[in-house]
């Protein structure tokens, strides 16, 4: 085996586990996550002279995993035509109901410490539509810079501010009425 | 009767909201700052949505970028290894 063919498979050793994670984290499906990551593994294979060692192994092959997952995502939403408020607005774009106006009354700082809380986020957030989810998710992956996000998935800035909105609007109301029972 | 005057003199909620998310990611201009300034400092709906991003944005940036929730299992996983290493000889 070359030297090429012999660092591959030691990649794949080490680092195929923490990438199907968080394939699967992104993509919310086990044999999408697979497909996807083996094509990370192929794209390393045939770009491997690119890789110049600036930044580490797993870096370099995270950052092909976000190009892929946006690649997906580009091919698989082409068109995000609207992203409906209306279950939050009238037509005049004034809140609906008064909901919003309860508090929190949330004193514990570390909810993320709660393990009940962990749960009641994860399947809130599981409820989000991929439509949105995975814009979501890749903009905090890539440490909020929104016009990376809008260059690799295809989606214009101010359909990406949309899904941020209608997404957090979404996740507020499902964290209210599973957690803080205001709903 | 404040709604509609919070409506046609700042900006339709919809329209602020959606202006917290610029803000959140830095990339809102000064222009509309002031404006969301404004229309938060008199209308307490979207005052209240405001905190609650706050939090939810903190909430929301550790979760989606800490390490993800290990999900596959060791068979799996190997088999995975094995074809794909098979594959790319």
């Amino acid at each position: 085996m070359d030297k090429r063919a012999t660092h591959i498979q030691q990649w794949i050793d080490a680092y195929s586990d923490t990438l199907l994670d968080s394939a699967l984290f992104l993509l919310s499906d086990k044999q999408d996550a697979e497909d996807i990551v083996q094509n990370v593994f192929i794209s390393a294979f045939e770009s491997y002279s690119s890789f110049e060692g600036r930044s580490s192994v797993k870096t370099w092959l995270m950052a092909i995993l976000k190009n892929k997952v946006a690649e997906f995502y580009r091919k698989k939403y082409r068109h995000i035509d609207n992203v409906p408020l209306d279950r939050y607005f009238d037509q005049e774009g004034s809140w609906k109901n008064d909901d919003i106006l309860q508090d929190w009354n949330e004193k514990d700082e570390n909810l993320l410490d709660n393990n009940d809380f962990n749960k009641v986020m994860a399947e809130c957030i599981d409820k989000l539509p991929l439509k949105w989810l995975i814009p979501v998710k890749l903009y905090y992956l890539e440490e909020k810079k929104a016009d990376k996000v809008c260059q690799e998935t295809g989606i214009t800035a101010t359909n990406l501010w949309k899904i941020l909105q209608r997404g957090r609007m979404q996740l507020r109301e499902c964290l209210e009425f599973n957690w803080f029972n205001i709903l | 009767m404040v709604r509609r005057l919070i409506h046609i003199l700042f900006m339709p909620c919809r329209q602020a909201t959606l202006l917290i998310e610029k803000r959140n990611a830095g990339s809102i201009t000064s222009f509309q700052k002031i404006r969301l300034s404004a229309h938060l400092m008199i209308c307490k709906w979207c005052n209240a949505y405001n905190r609650k991003i706050n939090v939810m944005e903190d909430l929301m940036k550790k979760i989606f970028t800490q390490d993800a929730p290990e999900k596959f299992n060791k068979t799996d996983l190997q088999l995975f290894k094995d074809k794909l290493k098979e594959k790319l000889k």
